[in-house]
């Protein structure tokens, strides 16, 4: 390890040294514990995943060697495409959200008086702390057919009232509204971070250069938060991928296929129809396919410097 | 470096998701049956809060009464929060590949005879049916006591009986009696076709005739059960190799391999062309709603018994226990109901006009269990199940059973012991069969092949009832459903069909 700083030699504390070398066995000792257990909770069901979607498998009765014949089955299966769109939707969604809502609020928190700031930080970032089920909850009030608070409001204003979530052609947005403004989210700490330390110097000379706030947002801000925008379109994507529960509790994927996903199968293959090798496979391909993902932004939004 | 750190954090954070599908398990362990002291763990019955809970107060009683006079036996009740016994036994089997199911387990007749859930999780318990039971003096058998027509529920294929089935429940149409007048509609119809032009009547008077729940799977499976029961009475004999009053995955696999469980079949084919007409007077929205979910619920489906109450629709097809719930929310005498009305050929060429009075509905009421075995439960040993069958027989006393149930279903269960008492709740007896119930003919919805089948064609329905998917789209992926679901049954249970 490199020990200089600013060219000045290090000081090597003989003392400290000897220390760290006797009770070395013992750091590494009180850290086995974490690692067994991240070993153990983590690692070792995320690999037996990848083995188990090779065996078909009820959860009772002894694994059967199956191939790869459960990917194929999964990829042949009559709702594949409808779930690959669904997902599209989904991820695509969320990313926009995300990106647009959380990035806009930063922008707009960012450049108000202190105090004022400080406030509105504090008030969007609170309803992180709220139960997720909770804000499920909320949403299936609201939208619930005719009697729902968005329905009613709608139909004051003599509007149609729609089904939302048993609708085939609204069920998936319905799904998307549910956190709505979608602005108290991880991204927008993140984007607000990055805006509060971007250098004030690049920030004047754009002032002085007549950039109005427009400008300065697209030629400045947003090319200087390209690594927060990486960030935060692989968090939105795996976590649109993941968080299939607001499906699960409104929908359970329906009506019929219309918010049928991946995770969402492979949940209820394992979980309720008892193929665990099948759910396993889903899994895998998932995994696979998010990988690809993830690599694919980093690459088209990697840094780019002169 | 930067970079490969990155890659490292996004493979990370991408193997969530495959370590999200190897979770699940129960690690709870039942107690030791070892010694004098023996802890019986039983599931409640579903959806009824802990054993402190009102619904549960007569179980209670009884539970505590046995207690006392068996001062080493104690009884923990766990409660039950599933709505559908699809998720209840993927959880149960999730318990018993580690050994740890519960001693005594929530289950219903269709995965227990069908051959749905794996053999060897739940034990024969027939033997013990077979003596008297010891809270009855002059008993000839336990299962003597139970009604005749219930035996036939709880028999498997190979003649053991797995499950005990404690109280019937019937369905029927539940009607507005205001939008009934509104309409000109003199009283209950006498056939389906009668039926239909009373929903027509409905809706020319500006009343949505009907919500059709899909949600779960209660309507669609009551429909499928009602259709093909009644299509097919006079082909059931040509596939029902076991002759049980229901028939089971065996029954069923051969009539699709025979070809007459088919979508090229037009006596099947026309029931799910009644379920299109039918859908035309159906509400929007009804994948929001199932028929058997608590009026309580509040995410989707919810019941849709407030769209009655508030005037939204003028019928719903619903459960004998719906009774009670609708009098306690202020209802009483403001609703009628009837039975299915029989399918006769003013219909279909194919309507038999039989009756189907007793063929949705069944022993499917509170007090169906199940006994666990030792592979899935580990502290099931002999001496256990001994003790554990003791208890169900106190339980399953005649008086006991009446007197529990009347607190537990507010008088809408129907107890299967004859010498059982029981309550005359309004409209119910008109639900209730008098005469011999046809044979059931249970197809895909009712967790006969298996749930990966029950829950495709749950979308394959939904699909259809919303108008996503045509008839021929629905006819064509139907098909493809029945086929590979009969083959994917004959795999696991190993037969081969082609015997039949």
């Amino acid at each position: 390890m490199d020990v200089t700083f600013m060219g000045a030699e290090p000081r090597v504390d003989s003392h400290l040294s000897w220390w760290r070398y006797r009770y070395r066995p013992i750091l590494g000792v009180l850290l086995l514990p974490s690692l067994l257990l991240i070993g153990v909770f983590s690692y070792y069901p995320a690999v037996r995943s990848l083995i188990g979607g090779f065996y078909q498998w009820n959860g009772f009765s002894a694994p059967a060697y199956a191939g790869i014949s459960q990917f194929r089955q999964y990829i042949q299966a009559p709702t594949f495409g409808t779930e690959a769109r669904n997902l599209g939707i989904l991820v695509g969604g969320s990313i926009a959200i995300s990106l647009v809502a959380q990035f806009t609020a930063a922008e707009i928190v960012i450049h108000m008086p202190r105090r004022a700031a400080t406030v509105a930080k504090y008030v969007l970032v609170l309803p992180i702390v709220l139960p997720p089920l909770v804000l499920i909850e909320v949403w299936a009030y609201l939208l619930q057919p005719g009697s729902g608070l968005v329905d009613r409001i709608l139909g004051a204003v003599s509007l149609p009232q729609p089904t939302w979530f048993s609708d085939p052609h609204l069920a998936l947005v319905g799904i998307l509204l549910v956190g709505f403004p979608w602005i108290s989210n991880l991204g927008f700490l993140i984007f607000l971070g990055g805006l509060q330390n971007l250098p004030k110097e690049i920030k004047d000379a754009s002032r002085i250069d007549g950039a109005g706030p427009v400008k300065r947002v697209f030629a400045i801000d947003i090319p200087l938060l390209i690594p927060q925008f990486r960030i935060v379109v692989i968090l939105s994507g795996i976590f649109a991928v993941q968080n299939f529960i607001p499906i699960l509790l409104l929908t359970n994927g329906g009506p019929g296929t219309a918010t049928l996903v991946p995770g969402l199968d492979m949940y209820q293959s394992a979980f309720a129809n008892d193929q665990y090798g099948y759910g396993m496979a889903i899994g895998t391909l998932l995994f696979v396919a998010m990988l690809i993902f993830t690599l694919a932004v980093m690459r088209v939004l990697r840094p780019r410097t002169n | 470096m930067l970079r490969r750190t990155h890659v490292g954090a996004a493979l990370v954070a991408a193997g969530a998701l495959v370590a999200g599908c190897s979770g699940g398990g129960s690690a709870s362990s039942a107690g030791s049956g070892g010694g004098a002291a023996v802890t019986i763990k039983a599931v409640l019955p579903p959806n009824t809060g802990p054993i402190t809970a009102a619904d549960n107060a007569g179980l209670k009683d009884l539970t505590t009464q046995y207690e006392k006079a068996h001062k080493n036996v104690t009884v923990q009740w766990l409660p039950n929060n599933m709505s559908s016994i699809t998720q209840s036994n993927a959880q149960l089997e999730s318990q018993a590949s580690g050994g740890s199911a519960p001693d005594v387990v929530w289950e219903q007749y269709g995965p227990v005879t069908s051959g749905a859930l794996p053999a060897g999780l739940l034990q024969n318990i027939k033997p013990y049916l077979d003596k008297p039971n010891p809270y009855v003096p002059g008993s000839s058998s336990w299962l003597s006591l139970f009604q005749s027509s219930v035996v036939p529920y709880m028999t498997s294929p190979n003649g053991d009986i797995d499950i005990l089935l404690g109280s019937s429940v019937e369905t029927g149409f539940f009607y507005s009696k205001a939008a009934f007048a509104k309409a000109g509609i003199a009283g209950p119809p006498a056939s389906w076709a009668d039926f239909m032009t009373d929903l027509g009547k409905l809706k020319s008077a500006g009343i949505t005739p009907l919500m059709y729940t899909t949600g779960e799977p209660c309507n669609p499976s009551w429909f499928e059960r009602l259709a093909t029961s009644s299509l097919l009475a006079n082909q059931v004999s040509q596939f029902d190799v076991n002759h049980a009053q229901v028939t089971n995955g065996l029954d069923v696999a051969v009539g699709i391999h025979k070809g007459i469980i088919s979508m090229n079949n037009p006596r099947y084919a026309a029931g799910w062309k009644l379920l299109g007409q039918l859908v035309g007077f159906s509400a929007s929205g009804q994948s929001g709603y199932g028929a058997c979910q608590n009026p309580n619920v509040t995410t989707p489906p919810q019941s849709p018994q407030p769209l009655l109450i508030q005037g939204k629709v003028g019928m719903l097809w619903g459960g004998s226990w719906w009774i009670p719930q609708l009098n306690s929310a202020g209802f009483t005498d403001k609703f009628g109901v009837f039975p299915e009305p029989p399918i006769t050929s003013a219909s279909t060429p194919y309507g038999l006009g039989t009756s189907t009075l007793g063929v949705i509905g069944g022993p499917n009421g509170n007090g169906q269990w199940s006994i666990t075995s030792q592979r899935a439960d580990s502290t099931m040993t002999p001496a256990k199940t001994a003790t554990v069958m003791n208890f169900m027989a106190w339980i399953f006393t005649p008086p006991h059973l009446g007197s529990w149930l009347k607190i537990s279903g507010s008088g809408s269960y129907i107890p299967t012991e004859t010498d059982a008492p029981t309550v005359n709740l309004p409209g119910l007896s008109s639900l209730v069969p008098t005469g011999k119930v046809p044979t059931v003919v249970d197809v895909v919805l009712d967790d006969v092949l298996s749930a990966a089948a029950t829950n495709s064609g749950m979308r394959l329905v939904q699909n259809y009832v919303n108008g996503s998917m045509s008839y021929p789209a629905f006819a064509s992926q139907w098909q493809s459903l029945l086929t590979s679901s009969a083959q994917a049954w004959a795999t696991q249970n190993h037969v081969d069909l082609s015997k039949y």
